[in-house]
């Protein structure tokens, strides 16, 4: 088994555990129940190369870490839900990408360089999340709407103008 | 949906829902999918620039054979993160070593090579294009680019070598040949005497007609010319192809490459009429460059049903020279002895090699009293009509498939050995 498949089992089994705990001392057992399910079935679901079932998990796992920090669950445990669900998915897409090589190509070096690039991501949105956890400002509504707004129109502008000239 | 598309969403909903509940902590949520996000679009591939080529190492085969295929590709732009690079194979053909595509990361002017290996059934297969696919690192973005990279792979038909086969066309070309002209001439066989001219060699002066009649008399040979053979393969859908899929064509295509092989090797001059749901005629010629024409026709000869060329009636007979061979591969049927006949006694000399339908059917049908009984009545049949054939003066070979066809060939059409004509047999 290779080190991306490794890492991605692991990442489902964090994810899964982290949103499992924080439910489960909130003794929400029904939503602990629902996560481990979602959790596990994403394990079946890769062992039994059933790609398109990683959306929904992910979709899912970050849902159930919104919906804890709503209702005030350890926002540690919620966030490194959703990052490490954030982590299975994309080893999921990754590893499907894999099969796909021949067995003469350099699939190690590939997935070293890959392990590399998304470990660091996964780390600098944690280090992002826990360090504007702990940030409080009070804001009226009307700014914080202004902001919201302005922060969509500014990602959806970034985003697109990423996709044409990011590689320049 | 998109891997963007699914983050975006989420990030969306997750600063909505943080303004609607006016609650903040969502929003940090939000931010590593932000960081993911952006990692991957930051390094989106841009123009894809590369240089590609494809070698075959034969770009003919036979079918049980084997060609590897070396695709490079070169990069000539900047570094890929990630490229899926897929050689797109005809489906016809199977991978049987290696594989058609490979992932790789590919800096800048570095070269890739894919090796592979391909065979399949006969048939004419053009590689056109080379697929890839890029993608950045986190593969949130992807471009998919085909490189046109013509090659073409002729599966030829198994070939068989023949030794001599006996044809006596009434015309022959003015070439030497193997074939007998029916004019005295250099040649090895005996063909009359004729009165001594100046000139004759003295060794071909009949002494004993010369003794008799007191005057000098020549022994004249028969001249050995090339000849027209226009070899016809039957494609009709209706006469080739049989129940579960079974079909005698590629055994007819067989015998046409052998015998075009044979007729070229004696240096004659050599056509191919396809007769299926179109006429596919090569235009006749002598040589190795027609021997690869007619084998590439071959190669690409399918079955095929039309209304018009239900029947060897359409025949265009004016595709070939006025008594020369006719060679006719079909399994033949009892409709198909009229226009046969018809050739020949429009001077054509007519040849027909006929794979033999009943006992291809028998091989794998269930031996049971009912088809045994079925398979003697369509053999009667059959023989029948083929004796009408022969007794029409057309050449007939009933090949039983199961048996090699050139083992067929010697025994029917070849010349006896010479202990055998001794004994008379």
């Amino acid at each position: 088994m290779s080190v991306s498949t490794i890492v991605m089992y692991a990442g489902i089994l964090v994810g899964t555990a982290a949103l499992y705990l924080g439910y489960f001392l909130a003794d929400l057992d029904g939503f602990a129940l629902g996560v481990l399910a979602v959790g596990l079935l994403w394990l079946l679901a890769q062992w039994k190369r059933v790609y398109w079932y990683a959306s929904p998990a992910l979709l899912a796992f970050v849902t159930a870490a919104a919906y804890g920090l709503w209702i005030s669950l350890p926002a540690s445990l919620m966030t490194l839900g959703a990052v490490a669900g954030l982590l299975g998915w994309d080893l999921a897409d990754f590893t499907r990408r894999l099969r796909t090589a021949s067995p003469k190509d350099d699939t190690s070096g590939m997935e070293r360089r890959h392990m590399a690039r998304v470990s660091i991501v996964s780390a600098l949105g944690l280090v992002i999340a826990g360090f504007t956890a702990f940030v409080r400002v009070q804001i009226p509504f009307e700014l914080a709407l202004l902001l919201v707004l302005l922060a969509a129109v500014g990602l959806t502008r970034l985003v697109a103008w990423l996709q044409r000239y990011g590689g320049e | 949906m998109s891997r963007t598309s699914l983050l975006s969403l989420i990030v969306y909903a997750l600063l909505l829902a943080a303004l609607f509940t006016l609650h903040g902590e969502l929003l940090t949520l939000a931010i590593p999918l932000v960081v993911y996000l952006l990692a991957g679009l930051l390094r989106a591939p841009e123009e894809v620039k590369l240089g590609v080529t494809r070698h075959l190492s034969a770009e003919r085969m036979s079918p049980n054979g084997g060609v590897e295929v070396t695709v490079t590709v070169t990069n000539l732009g900047r570094a890929l993160e990630e490229a899926l690079i897929e050689d797109i194979v005809p489906p016809q053909l199977t991978v049987q070593d290696g594989s058609s595509r490979g992932l790789v990361s590919l800096s800048r002017g570095e070269t890739y090579t894919l090796t592979y290996t391909v065979a399949g059934p006969r048939g004419g297969y053009a590689f056109e294009a080379l697929r890839v696919k890029v993608n950045d690192a986190l593969a949130l973005t992807g471009t998919e680019v085909q490189f046109k990279v013509v090659n073409q792979l002729f599966v030829f038909p198994a070939l068989t070598h023949l030794r001599h086969i006996p044809i006596r066309p009434r015309r022959t070309r003015v070439y030497a040949g193997s074939i007998p002209a029916r004019a005295g001439g250099v040649g090895a066989e005996f063909f009359g005497v004729r009165s001594y001219q100046p000139g004759d060699s003295p060794r071909a002066i009949n002494w004993h007609a010369s003794a008799r009649h007191e005057e000098l008399f020549s022994n004249e040979f028969q001249q050995e010319r090339v000849s027209d053979v226009g070899i016809v393969l039957d494609g009709r859908l209706r006469t080739n192809a049989f129940g579960r899929g079974h079909s005698l064509f590629e055994y007819s295509v067989m015998a046409a490459a052998a015998l075009a092989d044979a007729f070229l090797a004696q240096g004659n001059r050599v056509g191919l009429l396809l007769y299926a749901n179109y006429l596919g005629w090569t235009f006749p010629a002598y040589g190795k460059v027609q021997r690869e024409r007619i084998l590439q026709a071959l190669a690409r000869a399918q079955t095929g049903e039309s209304q018009v060329f239900s029947a060897l009636e359409h025949i265009p007979t004016r595709l070939f020279p006025p008594e020369s061979q006719i060679v006719v591969v079909s399994p033949l049927t009892q409709d198909d002895v009229a226009p046969l006949v018809r050739l020949r006694g429009l001077g054509y000399q007519v040849m027909a090699i006929s794979p033999d339908p009943i006992s291809f059917e028998m091989s794998y049908l269930r031996d049971d009293p009912s088809v045994q009984m079925a398979a003697r009545v369509v053999r009667m049949e059959r023989a029948l009509f083929l004796q009408k054939l022969q007794r029409s003066g057309v050449q007939t070979l009933n090949w039983n498939v199961t048996q090699p066809f050139d083992q067929v060939m010697a025994r029917q059409l070849g010349r006896p050995p010479g202990w055998l004509r001794a004994v008379g047999r």
